[in-house]
């Protein structure tokens, strides 16, 4: 089912789990929503993370370092699934859920409360089980589309995802820059021409100012390696989860501000 | 796990970088550190049309150790003159093995896929030939 944004954009966080651990986790995932997250991610750490960049690497280092495990997620999930109703989208590689079993990973995730599922790693073109898995639980499957991705790629990615699309808003790893991509607003319209799913944007979000630009573009803005990095600069937990928080509220005024609906001149 | 890059032997199947293949992982996934002397060995997944031909059973793939691989190199340029790449010295290390066992009138073909020139430095610091 597509997921309900109200304010425009809405903020989508995502945190790697169990960096430095799943508590620490928990708490600032709670500090998020609080603070006016409307979609957690919840990234499993991978031992090869190849679409993100040196903070999130970072960041599933430190987690597989202490542990964490994809069933670990799945906990957290359902721990977090008991304090909030905030959509949760378990954000992975494909190896992980295929060493735990596509089938086994599904029932766990619904199980635990999760409403969608995005693999980064995993094409369409690879995806039928794992599609026909998700959905059969009602999991919502959410794919990567691209600025490298042409007209008919979009349609094939679109095709494939419920939920909502995810749109990466430049080439290159996940990280915060400090512009967006001159680029963007024209990659927008090329993937609304394909889709009516809601669009979120993410990859490099990290400022007000790009979320404002993002609220005229997009019906959500993810906000990842700003969030990630947060936490490894804190010193404690309570400091991670204010940081966090002080973060999303500051990412969240840029949203209702006003200048939002605005609609960039082509 | 970290201590050898034998992928058909040590791996299980999995997906690293886009490929469906033998991965060397652990149980959760997570993808475990390589070592061989060889540099193009060296990393814990393996071709997927070699998954293939091993599955369907049309090829036989066997690991050598760093050290049957720095011997055989040793051989073949002391007998031969041509200095085999570390990787293609794995095949050349499991001749050695074989061919004793063979009889004289058998063939044994090794493609020797790489030369050695590129892995001196390689080779003088693992045979101390300084």
């Amino acid at each position: 089912m597509p997921f309900h944004f109200e304010d425009k954009p809405a903020l989508v966080a995502y945190v790697t789990c169990g960096d430095p651990d799943i508590a620490t986790t928990r708490e600032v995932i709670l500090a998020a929503i609080e603070a006016g997250a409307r979609v957690i991610e919840l990234g499993v750490p991978f031992s090869d993370p190849v679409a993100d960049g040196p903070v999130i690497q970072r960041a599933s280092e430190r987690a597989l370092r202490a542990g964490a495990t994809l069933a670990g997620v799945l906990a957290l999930v359902k721990s977090l699934r008991a304090k909030t109703e905030v959509p949760l989208v378990l954000f992975s590689y494909f190896n992980p859920v295929l060493q735990m079993g596509l089938e086994k990973f599904g029932g766990a995730a619904k199980a635990a409360g999760a409403d969608g599922v995005l693999i980064t790693d995993l094409t369409p073109e690879e995806a039928g089980d794992y599609r026909r898995d998700m959905s059969a639980r009602g999991l919502d499957t959410i794919f990567l589309a691209a600025p490298t991705s042409t007209d008919e790629r979009l349609a094939i990615i679109a095709k494939a995802t419920s939920g909502f699309l995810y749109l990466i808003s430049r080439t290159g790893v996940t990280g915060a820059k400090d512009q967006l991509a001159d680029e963007l607003p024209a990659l927008a319209r090329r993937v609304r021409r394909v889709t009516e799913l809601p669009l979120a944007i993410g990859f490099g979000i990290s400022l007000p100012g790009h979320v404002s630009v993002l609220g005229g573009l997009a019906d959500a803005a993810v906000v990842g390696s700003a969030l990630v990095e947060e936490i490894e600069r804190a010193g404690s937990v309570d400091a991670a989860a204010a940081a966090l928080a002080a973060r999303i509220k500051l990412l969240k005024g840029a949203a209702t501000a006003g200048m939002s609906r605005r609609e960039p001149k082509a | 796990m970290g201590d050898h890059a034998a992928r058909f032997r040590g791996g299980s199947p999995g997906v690293l970088q886009g490929t469906y293949s033998y991965v060397l992982q652990d149980k959760a996934g997570q993808i475990a550190l390589t070592h061989s002397v060889s540099a193009g060995l060296d990393y814990p997944s393996i071709g997927p049309e070699h998954a293939m031909l091993q599955d369907s059973g049309r090829a036989e793939y066997v690991p050598a150790s760093d050290a049957e691989a720095l011997a055989a190199t040793t051989l073949l340029a002391r007998t031969e003159g041509i200095i085999p790449a570390l990787e293609s010295a794995h095949a050349v290390a499991e001749a050695i093995k074989r061919a004793p066992k063979m009889k004289k009138a058998e063939v044994v073909i090794v493609n020797i896929s790489g030369r050695g020139d590129k892995d001196v430095g390689i080779l003088r610091e693992n045979l101390k030939l300084d």
